[in-house]
């Protein structure tokens, strides 16, 4: 399998609307699923449908098994160890997981980022005093803000490895290093943007990471899972967000006992057909190359932002080098306040499905753009051919609604 | 490998036939009766048994009149079995005991276990499903893990390189509290504590008095050197080829030959449905005898061997065969033609740089090794390990990746070769009947 041939083991692609077949550009809120993945889950709910953990019959300890398997191998993909994985519903409750769970005060100071998604920016502000790095002039992290930052001591430092309206790769190597240089920070990174892509992998044996949080769905997984890496160390520190049923060995009428990581994290069902996706969509992306991956990313950046620099009535969120970023290019349209009409009609007339608003992350857009943008995004199952009809389908749509 | 036993042989077929329910319905359905199993040849004409129809009739169907699980000597194990294929069987504790003194008699070094009077002491630390104690709990006790006949089940993780330093030290001081006579391990285990061992300081806690012995899973030469380096060659080290469904089948001698168990059971080898010639890869196809509790007739096993015509130095005359791995995890090359879990572990050998490796078929012509390194690597090392794989295995298609997890199965056993390829029935089929 190769990136070049795979957009027909994605069923959706097929689909005809009004005899129109899809241009889908909203990746980066989620992906769309190959085959494999709905076999997966399909052949689950088929043969055998039955709760994790909970009996000695055949059909549950053949969905345990099957079940603990996609942990092993989410740990062997991130160079983590199995019990290191907590299976949760996606990164936002992995995060609120460790911003509930680590008994922050209100006087601790986390350091967070201006271009974060919310599910990275609330939680932090609910638990403790959150200050925001701010971007440069480029719309790239301000690295020397960040340093100044640091001085501060915060006891956590919130990284995104990849903006989801910027789509910048932040370099988190580095920044992990200065934070456990700086005062030894829980290092904790929201890799929703990146971990769909081979070539952005992180290794948590390699870089100084204590907690890192994905959702399955944005890397061609299904919706309601994912995953909280955290360091065993750090892990056993937490507070179970959740109490109930599966995370406890011992109850009696006076207490509990909770059971070992990461189970005690895992309470009630937990989404069993969507972990089986996950464990599908983790093998569907292994078989593509790192390289492979990044001249992909690559080739549909450039056109992302060649296409916005080329027109001078779109302005491009963000840097616009084609290194370090993945294929997201969130645009505003000069002298146009609502662009719903514009999305609406690039669906309906054009097929392109793009995204428009504030991207959950509105102290950047607003801060940025001055409002909201249209944002694409793109993916393995996209071409830059795909790119260019979007632009030059809005050429035509902002002259017949009169918007240029 | 019989035809000297055949009238025990005999005698099995027509007492499991009698007193258990599968063996008879399985025998009528075959439109045979005892009586015409009269040569050996006839053996050949019962369908071998397998492993799901004793899943599928235990306890009612397998377990002989006049015998139930409360039975006086009835012992009881259960098994993940690797990749979920599980099951429960019981054995009579004497003929357990039996099974176990006829392989062990093969290698001098152990005889010290047997000294009249002895209460052996036996520490054992494996997969944490091959017994019904909870050693994976982290707050089990000592006394909580001791079975009746003295083994001490030692605490770890089912997930073995999980297993918390607190755990290890727990299993560590264990071992000297209860100082045993015997200490049975899996192998891929044992190199696991040993390694955590030495990272935190300590020591064996003596290097002579005492046995190990190996089992659960295939040996690699990693794990045997790692051992071997540890306890020095003043205790005595073997692997023993075994079977949770009966018990002990075969023992290393002092030569470092297997030989297989042919007193308490009657073997086959079979390869294509017919016996298989000396080095031929083949089926092992076991028929108990004289085991009145559960007894199983041409239990096909899974399990690939190599037989071995020559005798071996040690001059014990049991038969000497080579222990090939689980046909579900062997590695099939483009020609069809297949490289065992042992003979994968050859091209390995003892590598100093290795701690621990896995070899994983992905697919049809896709391999991955991945492996924990130690201070000894070097990347010329690894080259060569890759050209071997590369020549052996007829292909390109390898990734080998150090790392510093592999992970167990969910059952707690670790198996170094596994074979997506190997689980197809079109593939199986050509080297099993299981």
């Amino acid at each position: 399998m190769g990136i070049a041939k795979c957009q027909g083991d994605f069923p959706v692609l097929d689909r005809l609307i009004d005899g129109q077949r899809i241009t889908y550009l909203d990746s980066a809120a989620t992906s769309l699923k190959p085959q494999a993945v709905i076999d997966a889950m399909s052949n689950y709910y088929s043969q055998n449908g039955v709760n994790i953990h909970r009996g000695k019959y055949y059909l549950s300890e053949e969905a345990s098994d099957s079940f603990e398997r996609v942990r092993y191998s989410v740990a062997q993909y991130l160079g983590a160890y199995g019990n290191e994985v907590v299976i949760t519903k996606g990164t936002t409750e992995s995060i609120n997981l460790v911003a509930h769970g680590l008994n922050l005060q209100s006087d601790d100071v986390v350091v967070g980022f201006l271009d974060s998604h919310h599910a990275q920016l609330l939680p932090w502000r609910r638990f403790a005093d959150l200050k925001l790095v701010e971007l440069d002039s480029d719309g790239g992290i301000n690295l020397d803000h960040y340093h100044e930052l640091l001085e501060l001591k915060p006891k956590v430092v919130v990284l995104t490895h990849c903006s989801n309206v910027t789509g910048n790769i932040a370099p988190i190597e580095e920044m992990a290093i200065a934070a456990k240089k700086a005062c030894d920070a829980i290092v904790i990174v929201d890799a929703a943007q990146s971990i769909p892509h081979p070539h952005l992998r992180i290794d948590v044996s390699k870089i100084p990471v204590d907690f890192l949080a994905f959702s399955g769905h944005k890397m061609l997984g299904p919706t309601g899972v994912g995953c909280l890496y955290g360091k065993s160390e750090r892990l056993n520190e937490l507070r179970p967000l959740m109490l109930g049923g599966g995370m406890v060995d011992w109850v009696d009428v006076e207490g509990s006992q909770e059971r070992k990581i990461p189970h005690r994290f895992e309470a009630g069902t937990p989404p069993i057909a969507s972990t089986l996706g996950l464990g599908a969509a983790l093998s569907y992306l292994s078989q593509i190359s790192a390289e492979e991956s990044r001249q992909h990313t690559e080739g549909l950046s450039e056109a992302i932002i060649q296409g916005a620099m080329e027109r001078d009535y779109l302005q491009l969120l963000g840097p616009k080098t084609v290194k370090n970023r993945c294929a997201i290019g969130s645009l505003k349209i000069k002298g146009c306040e609502d662009l719903s009409d514009v999305a609406r009609s690039l669906s309906d007339s054009y097929g392109i499905m793009c995204r428009t608003g504030h991207m959950c992350a509105q102290p950047v857009v607003d801060d940025q753009m001055d409002g909201e943008v249209l944002r694409i995004s793109a993916y393995i199952y996209n071409t830059t051919d795909e790119i260019e009809r979007f632009y030059l389908s809005l050429d035509e749509l902002v002259t017949f609604l009169g918007l240029n | 490998m019989g035809g000297a036993n055949f009238e025990e042989v005999q005698d099995e077929i027509r007492y499991a036939y009698d007193n258990t329910i599968f063996f008879k319905k399985h025998m009528d359905n075959a439109g045979l009766n005892p009586r015409d199993i009269t040569e050996i040849g006839d053996l050949s004409r019962i369908p071998p048994t397998v492993k799901k129809d004793y899943r599928k009739g235990f306890p009612a169907s397998v377990i002989a009149s006049g015998y139930n699980l409360k039975s006086p000597h009835v012992m009881r194990f259960q098994s993940s079995g690797t990749e979920g294929d599980r099951l429960v069987s019981v054995v009579l504790s004497y003929d357990l005991a039996r099974r176990q003194a006829s392989c062990i008699s093969v290698n001098s070094k152990f005889s010290s276990l047997w000294r009249p009077g002895l209460k052996l002491r036996t520490c054992r630390f494996a997969a944490p499903n091959c017994s019904d104690v909870e050693c994976a709990n982290p707050n089990s006790t000592m006394e909580s893990r001791l079975l009746d006949d003295g083994t001490l089940v030692l605490p770890v993780y089912h997930d073995l390189l999980t297993t918390p330093e607190r755990m290890v030290n727990m299993a560590l001081d264990e071992i000297e509290e209860y100082d045993p006579h015997l200490l049975f391990v899996d192998p891929t285990h044992f190199a696991f504590l040993i390694r955590a061992m030495k990272k935190s300081g300590r020591f064996p806690h003596k290097k002579q008095g005492f046995c190990i012995m190996s089992g659960y899973t295939l040996c690699t030469q990693v794990a045997r050197r790692q051992i071997k380096e540890c306890y020095g060659e003043d205790v005595a080290f073997a692997d023993m080829l075994g079977m949770s469904e009966m018990g002990y089948l075969g023992f290393e001698c002092t030569e470092g030959k297997q030989h297989m168990n042919v007193e308490d059971y009657h073997l086959e080898f079979i390869k294509n449905g017919r016996p298989a010639e000396p080095g031929e890869l083949a089926e092992l196809v076991i028929t108990t005898l004289g085991d009145e509790l559960s007894p199983h007739i041409r239990y096909a096993t899974g399990d690939m061997f190599r037989v071995s015509a020559e005798k071996c130095a040690c001059g014990h005359p049991a038969p000497v065969v080579r222990a090939e791995g689980r046909v579900k995890n062997a590695l099939w090359l483009r020609d069809d033609t297949v490289v065992t879990p042992r003979e994968l572990d050859e091209l390995i050998g003892p590598a100093e740089w290795i701690d621990m490796y896995q070899m994983n078929q992905t697919n049809d012509d896709e391999f991955s090794f991945s492996y924990l390194r130690n201070d000894a690597w070097t990347p010329q090392q690894e080259d060569e390990l890759i050209g071997k794989f590369r020549e052996t295995l007829k292909t390109n298609n390898i990734t080998c990746t150090p790392t510093q997890y592999l992970p167990a199965d969910r059952g707690g056993k670790f198996i170094s070769c596994i074979s997506s390829v190997a689980q197809r029935d079109e593939k199986r089929r050509q080297l099993s009947w299981v």
